[in-house]
Formats: C-alpha cells, structure tokens, sequence
C-alpha cells in the first residue's frame, strides 16, 4: 500500500471526541500523583489489615484502590501463602475447577506502530511481514478445530489493510467454517482501539470478547515506548473499551504487559481502569483481565536492557493481587509462560488459559512454529492434548464453553451472576459437555482415561440430583453423536 | 425492569416493541423470568429483561433474525401455555417487520 494511503488512513483513525468523551476535563482515570501517594502511604500493612483486605475479597467484593495498594507492598510471606490460597477459593467458589481452553490466531502483522518492545514494530526489519487471506485464514480455523478448539483470540497488527472492514470478514469467516463435528463456537479479537462506528461493524458479526491491552498505564513510560504511529495516543487506547462498551460490545478485556514499568503501578492501572468501566457502565467492568509478561522477540533488543522485568515469584504474586482485587471478573494466563510457571500461577485463581498455540502467522496450518512472523517466543509448546491432560492432573477440567455468548448471558447479566459466584452453576456442566466433545472427538487415548475419570468426579460434585440427571442425559446424547448441547 | 441495557431510553422501535411485549407477558404470566437479546451472528447480545440470575431451565427461542428470548424459568408455566406464548411472540415480531 502507498505510503500516502496508509498516512491518510492513520490521520483518520482517532475521533478526538470519542476520546475526550469519558475524560474529567483534561484528565484521564490515571491519576499518577493519587496511585503513587497511596502506594507510599500503605508501604507497610498491618498484619490484621492484609487478613481483613483479604475476607473481604472473599466476599467477592471488588477492593478499593486502598487496599490493593496494601496488598502489593505486603512482605510477610506466611500472609502470601494466605492470598494464594484465598485466590483459588474465590477463582473455586465463582467459576469452579475448569479452565476455559483457547487458541490465539495471528491473523496479520502489518503494522504502522513503533512500540520499542515489539517484534511486529513498523521498523523490525527482520520481521516477515504476513496477513491471511480468507483461504489462507479457512485453513488456519480447520487446523484449530481439528485440534479441538472451539474459542479462538484472533489477533491483528494495526493497519489499512486489517481494518475493522477486514476483521469483520474474518469474522465471518471463521464462523463459516466447519469440519465434521467441529467448529469455531466464539471468536474473541485482540486488534487495536478503534472508533465506535468500526466497533458496531465487529458487534454485528458476533464478537466474541474484545480485547485491547494498555501494555503500561504510566504516562511518561507509555510516550517513550510508543513513539510514533496511532498507538502514540495514550488516551484513544485508554478509553477503548468505553467505546466497546457504547458500541454494545458488551464483553471487554482489559489488560497490561508486565515488565515495560513497575509491576505495583500497572497493577494499580489495571484496578483504576476496572473501576472506570463500572462507574460508567452499570458495575460492568471487564469481562477478562489479562496479564502478559514481556517475552524475548526478534531482533528486538530492547527487551534484554530493560530494568522492570518481573521474576516468576512477583509474578505470581501481582496474579494474586489482581484475583483479589477483582474477585469475579475472569483472568487469563497465557503460553506466554513456560509450563511450569503456567502449572504454579493457575492456582492462584486463573481462569483461562491458551494451550496448542502457535503464534506465527500461518503457523497452525504449515505447523511451524516461525520465529521470524511471531511478535514474541511462545514458553509453553505442549500440544492442547498434553496441556488439558496435565490440567485433569490438577484437577481442572478444560471447558471450551461458548454458551453464556450465545445464550444471552453477556454484560451486566454476566457480570451479576459472576458477582453473585454463581457462575460455576452453569458453567461446571457445560465444562462437562464440551469436555465430553473432545475427548470423543479428539482425545488421545492417555486423555481419553484421564478425562472420563474427571467428568465421573465433577457428575458426583455437581449440586444436586436433578442437575445430575440433566446432565446425564445430555451427556447420553453426546455419545450418540449429538453436538453443541449446553445449559 | 427493561431499562437495565446501556442507552435503551434512545432504543430502537423494535426494542420498544420488546418492552411492550414484556409488559404484557407479565401480565399474564407474572411469575416468569426473561431475557431479551438481539442476535449478531452468534452471540445473543442481553439488551433487557427482568432475570439476572443464574437459572438452570433457561429456554431460548428466536423470534425472528435479529431477535430473541430466554425464558429461564420456563418450567414454571404448562408446555401449552408457553407454546402459545412463543407462537405469540413470534408472529408480534413478524407483523412489526411487515408494519
């Protein structure tokens, strides 16, 4: 594309009064001073404080600013064995032992950013720069539904040529394409802020989750790693998700990648921006929160010299601080991490995880994972088979549940039941039923064993008779070849 | 009840045709929880309804292309009634896209 073009269509992008619109006066919900004065002055919580912070989040009650600050400069370490353990009782109570499974899909890496961090960045000339035809894209989905994945994250550079129009497409697309027994059930999209108008062209084709990360909420950070292109604007990525939710994409997720500047602080960014969404939407916050650490790209430097990485100890802690912050909203931990650091992590109250991934463009379909089209490494490369056989071990049973979007359970109605914790009412025998699918359709026969065994325990843990009944009986009907059944 | 969506005071004339249906399905059936949803491919978008609660005998029923219902307590009523009900539903639907 002319580089004229692509000028024209960067300076229409931003609508300076969609970005102003949720603004007070010239400020944004970040307020540096008031985040670092409260970080300061609960440098050293009280023992009581901490176990009082932590039964209130117990309570599914969202923290307060306050709070979260105290529990980030927490240093007793029996107090933290106290919080991992909080967070898997409330991830428990609110959402049950499942893990929902999803693959990410790279569907394009051109880009008109320069994000220092990035291995898609405008000027990486070592990056093969690729984006999917819908043939191209047809066959990437029939190599994920082979698999056995129903959830897809579908991910998109910033440019021309994969605007809303072109994402929108590939929506259909994937919704389109079958294979046997299998198909895409829920297509989420991780692409950049756009306008309302484009966020409505992505709502009528059924996105799923809408995704758009801040990477850090500290102001002068964010300049100096965004230097050039759209993304330089703080505040029209800032305010994404208000437009998502004006635009009726009523399920949004919020996120910040650790390592670009003080773990405290983005944590602290990604609670302020919860509390944001709230106060102007309902009490409908984010639907998920994810929480990418930075990972080695090529030929991307910047990386290696960089002084906020985050070790797998902190790591797991802020996942901590974030399940108790916001007790009901739905966390993500991704194959970003290696296994090990995944196994660890998930137990502090994750509730979704990515498993089969290959990140590079085209990847899934030519099976290799390409170093030079993907825009980090990937640590976790077990097949989906091998990560849902390890989660059975743990006992988490994956759910590649979709039928809360297609059943109307979206927005505040989501977000009431999940702040009620009884999202785990519903969702444990559809984890059930799905699991069920692909251990008929796709399993190995090692998975087949592990998982019939779980979904024998979860039939005895559901909560009652009747439910058990129902359940049974759909269940019946799935092994005479019935699909796609859900309560 | 209804006005629990995001800026339904400026919703469209098909949505103030779900309030209306509302209003008079719990006349006659006051007892039961619904959920209204427009439908964008595949997602059934909640935009209404007097239920918020997690209920494991919800019901859905498309009422035409671009509207639905979940009824979650659908058990409540005899399966006649609600036949009915829906038929009802769905034939108010079809006359406001012939209007």
């Amino acid at each position: 594309m002319e580089a004229a073009k692509v000028k024209e269509w960067m300076d229409s992008v931003v609508k300076p009064e969609q970005a102003q619109k949720y603004m007070r006066g010239e400020k944004d919900f970040i307020d540096e001073d008031y985040i670092e004065d409260i970080l300061l002055t609960k440098i050293k919580p009280e023992k009581q404080e901490i176990r009082d912070i932590i039964a209130k989040a117990q309570e599914l009650n969202r923290l307060d600013p306050e709070e979260t600050a105290a529990l980030l400069n927490c240093k007793d370490e029996d107090l933290w064995q106290e919080m991992y353990e909080a967070g898997l009782k409330i991830k428990q109570q609110v959402y049950g032992r499942r893990i929902v499974t999803f693959a990410p899909l790279y569907i394009s890496n051109l880009c008109v950013n320069s994000c220092v961090y990035c291995g898609f960045r405008k000027d990486n000339r070592e990056s093969v720069r690729k984006q999917l035809t819908m043939d191209e894209l047809r066959e990437e989905v029939k190599a994920l539904i082979q698999q056995g994945h129903k959830r897809l994250i579908m991910v998109y550079g910033e440019h021309p040529s994969s605007d809303a129009g072109y994402i929108a497409e590939t929506l259909k697309t994937v919704y389109d394409t079958k294979v046997g027994n299998g198909e895409i059930r829920r297509s989420n999209v991780n692409a950049a802020p756009m306008s309302i108008e484009d966020l409505r062209q992505l709502n009528e084709v059924g996105i799923g989750t809408f995704q758009v990360f801040q990477e850090t909420y500290h102001h002068q950070t964010y300049k100096r790693l965004h230097p050039k292109g759209i993304k330089a604007d703080y505040r029209w990525r800032l305010y994404a998700m208000h437009r998502a939710m004006e635009a009726e994409v009523d399920d949004v997720g919020i996120g910040a990648l650790f390592g670009l500047y003080d773990w405290k602080f983005d944590v602290m960014g990604l609670l302020m921006h919860t509390i944001d969404l709230e106060k102007h939407f309902g009490g409908v916050g984010p639907h998920t929160i994810s929480f990418p650490r930075m990972e080695p790209a090529v030929n991307t430097p910047y990386i290696e010299k960089n002084s906020y990485k985050v070790d797998d100890e902190t790591f797991k802690r802020l996942v901590t601080v974030i399940r108790l912050s916001v007790p009901y909203t739905g966390m993500i931990l991704t194959a970003r991490e290696n296994a090990a650091v995944r196994q660890e992590v998930i137990q502090v109250g994750c509730t979704q995880i990515d498993a089969g991934s290959n990140i590079a463009i085209g990847g899934y379909s030519e099976n290799n994972p390409d170093h030079h089209k993907q825009q980090f490494i990937l640590g976790d490369n077990r097949n989906l088979d091998e990560a849902i056989r390890d989660m059975a071990s743990l006992g988490y049973i994956t759910s590649f549940c979709t039928a809360g979007y297609r059943a109307g359970r979206t927005g505040h109605i989501f977000m009431d039941i999940a702040k009620q914790g009884k999202v785990n009412h519903l969702c444990m025998p559809n984890a059930i039923l799905t699991f069920k699918e692909y251990l008929l359709d796709y399993a190995s026969p090692e998975t087949m064993i592990v998982g019939e065994g779980l979904i024998e325990k979860e039939m005895q843990a559901l909560p009652s008779d009747a439910l058990r009944e129902k359940v049974s009986g759909m269940l019946k009907k799935i092994e005479a070849g019935e699909r796609d059944l859900y309560v | 009840m209804m006005a629990q969506k995001i800026g339904l005071e400026e919703s469209s004339r098909d949505e103030q045709l779900l309030k209306s249906m509302q209003e008079s399905l719990l006349r006659d059936y006051p007892q039961l929880k619904v959920r209204w949803s427009r439908i964008l491919g595949r997602r059934w978008s909640h935009i209404g309804g007097n239920s918020c609660e997690a209920w494991l005998g919800s019901r859905q029923y498309q009422l035409n292309s671009e509207y639905g219902i979940c009824i979650d307590n659908a058990d409540d009523i005899c399966k006649e009634d609600l036949e009915s009900l829906i038929i009802q539903l769905r034939e108010n639907m079809a006359d406001e896209r012939q209007g």
